[in-house]
């Protein structure tokens, strides 16, 4: 480089076996950023534990060390750093493991292009911009529970297996709110004090998209947890593009799981409620499911209930 | 059988105690013919016994007549004596005291017999010498010397009377009588000279009269002391004892023959009555039997029917998944090759956007140039300088263009593989099969297992390309997926015995012998539920088999597998073409 990058460009790491991807994505962002490179998993966790970047984009399918198993690295070693998959091979268990474990910002599909994927990259180092905050340690005692015990938790299924084994995970410990249709969910949303949100993908046959991505712009704090029977790699996907899924579940779910996934959502959205820049950090791409949204009437409601809240 | 047995021995037991109560009932000795004729011998025995007994004393009393009596007598007791001796035998029979009483008694018989003889001319003598005597004392009475009433003459009377009186009796008291009498007639003798000759006659006769009255008095006596009647009498008490006795236990074989038989018609009764009983829920069996048999053949047809329709759902079900697992390997064959056809279009769409997006850039240098404005050139550098950008364009679409051929390079691959359009006899090179089959599955080997080939020059092979590549596909897949981590698949190929022969080796886990018997079974899978239908090595199985080929498997746990393919080289003949249209259609469906 004949210009000296400034020290305050942003730093992005992109992994991928293939050398020529690495190339493509240099010249398409070696203008704006500091571009690294790792070709290949073993490579970038090398390089994951010498320099600090904004955000990491790796490929999944790699011979030697699967792409989720770079993006938990990543989280553990740099939390500050945004995580992104960019695959061509859209395996399911590897989409969702990138969820849970790898807790991405954005999944980018092969072929990509160029536009979107700097407007991704721009968001993804917007996000990066904010300060990290850790999630707050659990409390030691069950008696200091009592404060997250005022967070309910909302399930949106018709399935009632879900509200049942939430109710035998959680006991009495916290309330449990019920709705079997969106508008339902909205009303119980509205008159109590609700922090996790466990839905199923579709409900009375309506897809909740459109519900998450306006509850991610206007109740940024509400963490959402997606439990589903019927997952696909589509529609996992589109739950962390536009909906920054907290977590996604396959049922049936153990109720070790489901008491833990609780607690960390929970003490997610307490993390969320006392900083809310942080928002900013899981921001979703909600501009195709808003206008959804928009149509159907469900932003206005929406819009109402956050006045109320 | 024991049962049998038992059964047998019980029937010969019955039957053998039966036969010997009748014998026993039945014995000779104590037939009651026998018993008469017995008993009237005796009888008659006796009645001749008492008769010659009684013509003993009456041949005395008769001396003037013959003593003709006696000698019938003698004959009736010889008699009644033969017709004991022919019982004897059967008084043996009955009793061997008896026998021995009843020989005593004939014995006695015969000497009572001989005594009766003896007695007869006894009594003979007796009668002539009293004849004799008779005749001396009439003369002598009448004789002149001797005068009627006279002392003498009373004296001579007397003494015949006596002497008839003694000759008459068996045990005579008047010996002394007689014999004073006879002392005074000697003396009378002596003194009238003219009767002493007549006298002494007398005297000598009266003598021989006593002489033979006392031997047959003596015979009498002892044909008198012969215990003939009693030991008639014993004989007769004892065999009828005996008789009795016998009758007694024959009455009591009879009652317990009674009693037996009676408990034997029980038995039978008994027996029969079961019988026809067990006829009777024979019959019963029977009918339900028949009833169950014409139910039986109801159901059996129903059922038929049901297992037909259950047969047909489960091969429709065994074609559906059949299909099924032919649709998930092709999603996942898809996944894979979606994956590397992605990644070459990613970079070569990335690429060519850069250009597109540089030739603004180009552009504005072009006509900054084309301008003379230095100022202007100057920015145009900047914002695009062209000594770094032109080798970057360069690169750029040269990568482009790679990433194109790769792209065509599997659209290639893929077409061969389906061979959609090929006849199943079609002559192929399996190793061509091999690289392309390879060249599909790459995605789950490249990086991580090394593929060794070892090719040998392999005559085209009759077969069903896009079957034979499924076949490969499958092997290479199995491979891949048994090797965790880094490992090795050895491919060799060899002609042998006209066979074409392909190897694939992995260096996996292995499988035991138990996975390696099921293998080819359908469903039977290794792979965790929801990874595998089981049905892939069936297929490669039906395959193989349905170009009369085989498949064999060597593995040994944590060291590796290794599959053996053969296919003959020249075509088997018709039965192939048959299958031509039909099995690569199925593909064609799924390609297109």
């Amino acid at each position: 480089m004949s210009t000296a990058p400034p020290p305050s460009r942003p730093r992005l790491l992109f992994v991928d076996d293939e050398s020529r991807i690495l190339l493509s994505l240099r010249a398409i962002f070696r203008a704006d950023y500091d571009v690294t490179t790792a070709e290949g998993g073993a490579k970038a966790l090398e390089v994951l534990r010498q320099e600090r970047f904004e955000v990491v984009v790796s490929d999944q399918r790699m011979p030697d060390v699967p792409g989720v198993e770079v993006l938990r690295a990543a989280r553990e070693l740099q939390p500050q750093a945004i995580r992104m998959l960019l695959t061509g091979y859209s395996d399911l268990n590897a989409i969702i493991a990138s969820i849970n474990e790898g807790e991405i910002f954005r999944f980018i599909p092969k072929p990509w292009t160029n536009s979107e994927l700097r407007e991704t990259i721009a968001a993804a180092v917007r996000a990066a911009s904010v300060e990290h905050v850790a999630l707050p340690e659990p409390p030691p005692g069950p008696q200091q529970n009592a404060a997250y015990n005022e967070v309910g938790v909302l399930v949106l299924d018709e399935d009632p297996q879900t509200t049942i084994a939430l109710r035998a995970a959680l006991g009495s410990e916290r309330e449990v709110y019920t709705a079997d249709s969106i508008e339902a969910a909205l009303t119980l949303l509205g008159e109590h004090r609700i922090g996790v949100i466990f839905t199923e993908l579709a409900v009375v046959g309506q897809s909740v998209a459109p519900l998450l991505s306006a509850l991610r712009q206007h109740h940024p704090a509400l963490v959402v947890v997606a439990v589903t029977s019927q997952a696909d790699a589509g529609h996992s996907i589109s739950l962390i593009n536009h909906g920054q899924v907290f977590r996604l579940l396959q049922k049936p779910v153990a109720t070790t799981l489901l008491r833990g996934t609780v607690n960390i959502a929970s003490r997610r959205h307490e993390m969320l409620r006392q900083h809310p820049e942080q928002a900013q950090r899981v921001v979703a791409d909600t501009a195709p499911m808003l206008q959804v949204a928009e149509r159907s009437g469900l932003l206005g409601r929406i819009r109402g209930l956050l006045r109320w809240i | 059988m024991l049962q049998r047995l038992l059964m047998a021995i019980s029937i010969g037991a019955a039957i053998v105690v039966l036969v010997v109560l009748v014998v026993r009932t039945q014995s000779e000795p104590q037939t009651v013919q026998g018993h008469l004729a017995r008993l009237t011998t005796l009888a008659q025995l006796r009645v001749a016994d008492e008769n010659a007994t009684a013509q003993v004393t009456r041949a005395r009393l008769r001396l003037s007549t013959e003593a003709k009596g006696l000698a019938d007598a003698a004959r009736r007791l010889e008699d009644a004596g033969s017709a004991l001796a022919t019982h004897r035998d059967e008084f043996r029979m009955v009793s061997r005291d008896l026998a021995g009483t009843a020989a005593g008694l004939l014995q006695q018989i015969d000497e009572k017999k001989s005594l009766l003889g003896t007695y007869e001319r006894q009594i003979e003598q007796l009668a002539s010498s009293f004849e004799q005597l008779r005749g001396q004392a009439e003369a002598l009475l009448v004789h002149p010397a001797l005068p009627a009433g006279s002392a003498l003459h009373t004296a001579v009377r007397r003494l015949i009377e006596e002497v008839t009186l003694y000759a008459l009796q068996s045990n005579p008291d008047n010996q002394q009588t007689i014999e004073a009498l006879l002392n005074r007639l000697s003396a009378e003798a002596a003194s009238a000279r003219a009767l002493r000759g007549a006298l002494l006659g007398l005297g000598r006769a009266t003598t021989t009269v006593l002489g033979d009255s006392d031997r047959a008095s003596a015979t009498a006596d002892r044909i008198s002391q012969l215990p003939i009647t009693a030991e008639l009498d014993q004989l007769r008490h004892r065999y009828v004892t005996h008789y009795a006795k016998a009758e007694t236990e024959i009455a009591r074989y009879r009652t317990v023959l009674v009693i037996y038989a009676g408990a034997l018609l029980a038995v039978f009764g008994f027996v029969g009555w079961r019988l026809r009983r067990s006829y009777g829920e024979l019959d019963r069996s029977h009918d339900a039997l028949q009833t169950l048999n014409t139910k039986l053949e109801a159901t059996v047809e129903e059922r038929t029917a049901e297992l037909r329709k259950a047969f047909d759902d489960l091969r429709l079900q065994q074609a559906q998944l059949v299909q099924s697992e032919k649709m998930a390997a092709l999603g996942q064959m898809v996944a894979g090759v979606a994956h590397e056809i992605n990644t070459p279009l990613g970079y070569a769409r990335g690429n060519v956007e850069t250009v597109r997006e540089a030739v603004p850039l180009i552009r504005e240098l072009f006509d900054a140039q084309a301008s003379g404005d230095t100022a202007r050139q100057e920015q145009a550098r900047r914002s695009w300088p062209p000594e770094e950008g032109l080798p970057e364009l360069e690169m750029l679409l040269g990568d482009a263009e790679y990433g194109l051929e790769q792209i065509g390079e599997l659209v290639r691959g893929l077409k061969d593989f389906s061979r959609v359009d090929r006849s199943f006899n079609e002559m192929f090179d399996l190793n061509d099969g091999i690289d392309t089959a390879l060249k599909i599955c790459q995605n789950q080997l490249k990086g991580r297992v090394e593929i060794q080939r070892d090719y040998a020059e392999l005559p085209p092979v009759p077969c069903a390309p896009s079957q034979i590549n499924q076949v490969f596909l499958n092997l290479l897949n199995n491979a891949g997926q048994a090797i965790d981590g880094a490992g090795t698949i050895a491919i060799r190929t060899r002609v042998e015995d006209q066979m074409a022969v392909v190897e694939i080796r992995d260096t996996g886990c292995g499988m035991d012998a138990d996975t390696q018997a099921h293998i080819f079974e359908p469903f039977f899978t290794t792979k965790p539920v929801g990874k595998g239908t089981g049905l892939g090595l069936s297929i490669v199985f039906r395959i193989i088999e349905d170009h009369r080929g085989s498949i064999e498997v060597d593995s040994t746990i944590g060291e590796g597998t290794t599959f053996r393919v053969k296919l003959p080289l020249r075509s088997a003949g018709t039965g192939g073409t048959s299958n031509a249209t039909a099995r690569p259609e199925n593909l064609q469906e799924t390609v297109a």
